[in-house]
């Protein structure tokens, strides 16, 4: 159904959100880093964008700000964490269009959340085209 | 290492095996069965995952809500979530009513529950009350059918109170061998839930026992006292009333009812031949009636529940213009539900049958309250309980004839 970008270092934590994802019809592109995350991005073709916080090279944060920055984030983002300072960065995240969910994830709530993000999506879009 | 990378150089070397090596069947074999181990491991935590988070939804919420069908509600929503039931019932303790929380849109029933699962329903709800536990059934023809059409009915109680226990009820379609982790959730989830609705059913009662106590003392100082018959009642009543009409909290208008229904308790310290004299008081016997609302207060202290009341109790003699007793405060010193308890007590003094009066008609008695507005009574209250005066002539005529003025219904007989 749609295009998903699955930024984490945690190797199986991607591989189960991986897994239920594709469970749910979407396609999904796995990178371990921000940097890798940022590189995908600006090759374009991705609806949607879900990242973890704490990694190497780039956090999520950084991920966040510079993808939103070049533009390359219109579907907005979700973010998986499992940092304690949840409340703090939500403000962050939202700024950017994102939302902000605890680890460990609900499944339900986040094929719920994926859903509600491709929706709005798909309505901006059709009013742009208007 | 690039993921695109070791994937080439997996897919290479698997194609540099001979595959009619016993040794290279052996391996292949084995990388297959890695990838199944890892899917299935990834499963695995979703499922917990999923359960873990239904407890964590279910504590938080369950903790913000005080209605238990509510809350009965929301654990049937959040059970059928994740369990990924098609359809959940509460059925009722002392009924035996089931009423869908859920249903499964273009299921083809309306509500109805069809005819053979009805009678399935029973049987497992039967058992269910006698076990007392969480019992699963597979139901209709699925039982001898293909995993992909098995529908699996799971029962437990919702241990609300003793006896009559309601049930919780889903319909599961599912294609694997149900799960006993599934049996588990539903169980904590129903424990969880019947302990916060006994805790919730535990404060009502504990709160109407409160009422139904206080009433029976107040009736008790009633019976000693024949020309008050009623009187607290309607003081705690009207001092509701007004308290609405001032626009205060809920907490306060209870607190107000309570007070009149307290207010004059301390009259059991009084003799009977001062508070049924029907002449003038003397001034020693003046003395005597004016200590009651200490007295009121005294008998209420040790009761930490009601300390919102006694303020309200012990104040309800004092006159806005610093006349009053016991204290002789003044004006704002009152508590505004120390001010309203004044007014109505007056009121209805005025307009119930004394030993040495008539009762005054509602007319007359608002009059003298307006005459002592500024003096010993809060202008503002007045202007309130005039406004609730009107407003229960006007709503509920009847009632009005039937409470002002009013003799002691014991008196006539």
């Amino acid at each position: 159904m749609a295009v998903i970008l699955v930024c984490e270092d945690d190797p199986h934590i991607l591989r189960v959100v991986s897994l239920w994802l594709k469970r749910n019809g979407h396609t999904v592109c796995e990178v371990r880093n921000g940097g890798e995350a940022l590189t995908r991005l600006r090759e374009g073709g991705v609806d949607l964008l879900i990242t973890d916080v704490n990694m190497p090279v780039m956090t999520g944060l950084e991920l966040l700000t510079a993808a939103t920055n070049e533009g390359l984030l219109s579907g907005g983002s979700i973010v998986l964490t499992s940092r304690c300072d949840q409340r703090e960065i939500a403000d962050q995240v939202r700024a950017v269009g994102g939302d902000v969910h605890p680890k460990p994830f609900s499944p339900s709530r986040l094929i719920q959340l994926v859903e509600e993000k491709l929706a709005a999506q798909a309505a901006g879009a059709a009013a742009e085209a208007q | 290492m690039n993921e695109a990378r070791v994937h080439t150089a997996q897919s290479q070397l698997i194609g540099s095996l001979d595959p009619t090596q016993a040794d290279a069947q052996a391996l292949l074999a084995h990388c297959e069965h890695l990838v199944h181990e890892n899917e299935s491991l990834a499963d695995e935590v979703l499922r917990m995952y999923e359960q873990i988070n239904l407890i964590f939804d279910v504590t938080a919420q369950v903790a913000v809500l005080t209605d238990p069908y509510q809350l009965k509600r929301l654990l049937c929503e959040r059970l059928r979530v994740s369990l990924n039931a098609q359809e959940v019932w509460l059925i009722d303790g002392a009924r035996e009513q089931a009423e869908f929380i859920h249903q499964e849109p273009g299921n083809g029933t309306t509500g109805e529950v069809p005819a053979d699962l009805k009678a399935e329903m029973r049987s497992l709800a039967a058992n269910v009350r006698e076990e007392s536990r969480v019992l699963v059934e597979t139901v209709g023809a699925g039982r001898s059918q293909p995993p992909e059409k098995k529908t699996y009915l799971m029962a437990g109680p919702l241990r609300e109170h003793e006896g009559n226990t309601p049930l919780v009820m889903c319909a599961i379609r599912c294609h694997k061998e149900f799960h006993s982790g599934e049996m588990l959730l539903f169980d904590s989830v129903l424990a969880y839930g019947g302990h916060v609705l006994r805790n919730l059913n535990l404060v009502e009662r504990l709160k109407r026992t409160s009422l139904e106590t206080v009433r029976a003392l107040v009736s008790a100082i009633d019976k000693k006292d024949p020309y008050t018959c009623g009187h607290s009642e309607r003081v705690g009543i009207l001092a509701r009333m007004t308290g609405q009409e001032m626009g205060l909290p809920p907490e306060i208008l209870q607190e107000l009812e309570w007070a009149g229904l307290l207010h004059d308790i301390g009259k059991i310290g009084i003799p009977e031949t001062i508070l049924s004299k029907p002449g003038p008081l003397t001034k020693e016997e003046y003395a005597i009636i004016k200590r009651h609302p200490q007295m009121s207060y005294e008998v209420l202290r040790p009761i930490g529940a009601l300390t919102g009341v006694m303020r309200t109790v012990i104040e309800h003699h004092e006159n806005f213009d610093g006349t009053g007793y016991p204290h002789g405060l003044r004006g704002e010193e009152i508590s505004l539900a120390g001010r309203i308890m004044h007014v109505v007590d007056v009121f209805d003094a005025l307009t119930s049958d004394r030993a040495y009066r008539r009762p005054y008609d509602a007319q007359k008695a608002l009059g003298i309250l307006k005459q002592d507005a500024g003096t010993k009574l809060d202008p503002a209250v007045v202007g309130s309980f005039a406004k609730v005066l009107d407003l229960i002539e006007r709503l509920r005529p009847a009632e009005f004839t039937e409470i002002f003025p009013k003799t002691c219904k014991e008196e006539a007989s």
